[in-house]
């Protein structure tokens, strides 16, 4: 049937085999291998369609039709921590780096361990992550496109001596215009939108864009419909069987206004974010790191401290959003901006948050950073610092309001001064997880071994709010073979759910 | 009258936040922009921003900085009282004027005036 929008919608109902509600990683995907087994399934995405041909090809464009709330999003806490997630079909899939990493085996066996969770073994996984880095080819980012200040990086970190690794990235083609978080203007971004999605609409199915899911109707203990709004329009849509892929926000508060309860009390809890904290380093070099791969290689050396430093070209928008000079301060510092590395850290952090709803179910992120994490955070930019002068920086410059940079390698211990507090640091994320926890136990997790949401017959979660524990890495290729790993189970029990 | 008042606010607010001080031709486009965004951003957030715009016009009359509301003082006074809320400990005014700040840079530098003079000929 293809896409209907608010303002091509007919009737007041519909009836699908299957309802997928939202289309990014997990969503996308899970329809992707659901519709190739010739199911009846449709997609509700609370985002507009937009063609791959048709993306924008600036941030602010990008904000207005990509991002949910144009990028003004937030988690309240101490620090408070900006955060960015899409809002279209294809979801984040659309707007990200496109790093691809494997979930760590490390993880997958704490999960097994912990959670008692069944069938995650590297090997058995292996499959699902074969079949999606062929779908959305995954492939080491080729040196052409690497930016110089990519080269600057990954020879620093190699001088210091620390593991650092080609990214692996969805992408065909890729013209290294740092472009990444605007859809990707090339076209050369693999994401949900440019592959399962676009399989799933030759595959005749059907996504309802620009539909918000309000409330899912439950009779006993099935789902058995989904009554959603958008532009002014009503909707009902019956269901067979529902997979719930809205993100690790919108998943849980869907869940909560609707009225459900998870006996385990872990809804909406156990909220992690992977903290992302900047550093930039000022060098002689004109750098334009722009002019490149939005990013080409990752430290790994101190993955076993949940700690992992990448760096990350962005728009010049969205560095002078988060620099503290101002006016025709900010002018000035921008006019260097060519020589300027920007690079950042993501913390693997262990603390977690919660999401809550507010105003008759808006969903609120609160998360304080913990003590453990927030000295991570120091560790990890005082190696980031140490990379940035060992490749010739000559200054580094800091986001913390009463540290602003440091000139030389010695200045790099007050960094853990006593005196920066959390409140004082600038902090954002783009990996938000684990606010409807995947375990064995029904007493542990909101869902069960395979996505299935304890105390229903015919409800799944496919996103990053299944995941235990934050994985340290970025996790869009996780996200996807968990929600692969879903579909089939789906598939094979289609005639029991 | 209202939506005269706020167009008046915003457009002091983005001549102070201007990088370019000397480029001034395209601060009304700055604040079209702006107008775009804003109706997307969460009912939180626009109350806040609202609020905050008519805070920033009486805040140099409340606070006894000036005898006139923001956007009829001078250029340096708006700036003087921008730079002061900024470098205020985290709180209400300091986020305030960091909200304004991210909003308003990131349309300019989201202008293509900008992105050709820094060479992103891909967004012209």
């Amino acid at each position: 049937m293809g896409v209907i929008k608010p303002e091509t919608l007919n009737d007041k109902e519909a009836f699908f085999d299957f309802l997928i509600i939202g289309s990014g990683a997990g969503g996308g995907t899970c329809a992707g291998f659901l519709i190739e087994d010739g199911l009846n399934v449709a997609i509700v995405e609370e985002g507009d369609y937009i063609p791959p041909d048709k993306l924008p090809n600036t941030v602010g464009e990008a904000f207005l039709k990509l991002y949910r709330n144009a990028g003004a999003h937030f988690i309240f806490g101490v620090p408070g921590i900006a955060f960015a997630e899409g809002r279209c079909v294809g979801g984040s899939t659309v707007i990200n780096g496109g790093m691809c990493w494997r979930t760590p085996e490390k993880i997958l066996q704490k999960w097994r361990l912990e959670e008692g969770i069944e069938k995650i073994e590297p090997s058995f996984m292996e499959g699902y992550f074969e079949r999606i880095e062929k779908r959305i080819n995954v492939v080491e980012q080729p040196p052409h496109t690497w930016s110089r200040a990519g080269i600057i990086f990954k020879n620093a970190a190699e001088s210091l001596g620390w593991k650092v690794v080609t990214d692996r990235r969805n992408q065909k083609g890729c013209r290294g215009l740092s472009l990444c978080m605007a859809g990707c203007p090339a076209g050369a971004k693999q994401s949900v939108l440019h592959t399962y999605i676009q399989d799933f609409l030759k595959r005749n199915g059907t996504i309802f864009a620009g539909f918000r899911a309000e409330r899912i109707i439950f009779k006993g203990n099935r789902a058995v419909g989904v009554y959603c709004k958008g532009g002014g329009k009503e909707l009902l849509i019956k269901a067979k069987i529902l997979i719930l892929a809205c993100g690790a926000d919108e998943t849980p508060s869907l869940l909560m206004r609707s009225g459900f309860k998870s006996s385990s009390g872990m809804l909406g809890k156990n909220l992690y974010v992977h903290p992302n904290v900047k550093a930039i380093g000022v060098f002689d070099e004109e750098l334009y790191q722009w002019r490149g791969a939005h990013q080409s290689h990752q430290v790994h050396e101190f993955r076993d401290e949940g700690i992992l430093l990448a760096t990350g070209g962005v728009p010049p928008s969205m560095i002078a959003m988060s620099v503290e000079e101002t006016g025709r301060k900010l002018g000035e510092f921008m006019e260097n901006i060519k020589n300027m590395l920007f690079a950042g850290t993501l913390i693997e952090d262990t603390g977690t948050g919660m999401v809550k709803n507010i105003f008759g179910g808006k969903p609120v992120l609160l998360y304080n950073l913990n003590d453990n994490d927030f000295y991570r955070v120091k560790r990890a930019l005082s190696l980031l610092s140490t990379l940035l002068f060992e490749g010739g920086a000559k200054e580094v410059i800091l986001p913390f309001r009463n540290l602003k940079s440091i000139k030389s390698p010695s200045q790099i211990p007050l960094i853990f001064d006593n005196g920066i507090k959390k409140m004082d640091t600038e902090m954002m994320t783009v990996h938000i997880m684990g606010t409807a926890k995947m375990s064995g136990n029904p007493k542990r997790g909101v869902v069960d071994t395979w996505g299935r949401v304890y105390g229903t017959e015919n409800m799944f979660v496919c996103d990053a709010s299944i995941f235990p524990s934050p994985i340290g890495l970025n996790p869009m290729l996780s996200i996807m073979a968990f929600s692969a790993r879903t579909a089939e189970y789906i598939i094979e029990n289609k005639n029991r759910l | 009258m209202f939506n005269r008042l706020r167009k008046r606010i915003f457009l002091a607010l983005i001549e102070v936040l201007n990088p370019y001080p000397g480029e001034r031709e395209f601060e009304e486009e700055i604040f079209n922009f702006i107008m775009k965004l804003l109706p997307l951003y969460p009912f939180l957030v626009r109350v806040a921003l609202f609020t905050g715009l008519f805070f920033l016009e009486l805040y140099p009359v409340f606070s006894l900085k000036s005898v006139k509301p923001f956007s009829f003082t001078g250029y340096e006074k708006k700036l003087s009282i921008i730079e002061e809320m900024l470098q205020k400990k985290p709180g209400i005014r300091r986020n305030l004027a960091r909200a304004f700040k991210a909003l308003v840079q990131m349309a300019f530098y989201e202008h293509p005036w900008y992105m050709k003079k820094a060479g992103y000929s891909w967004a012209l």
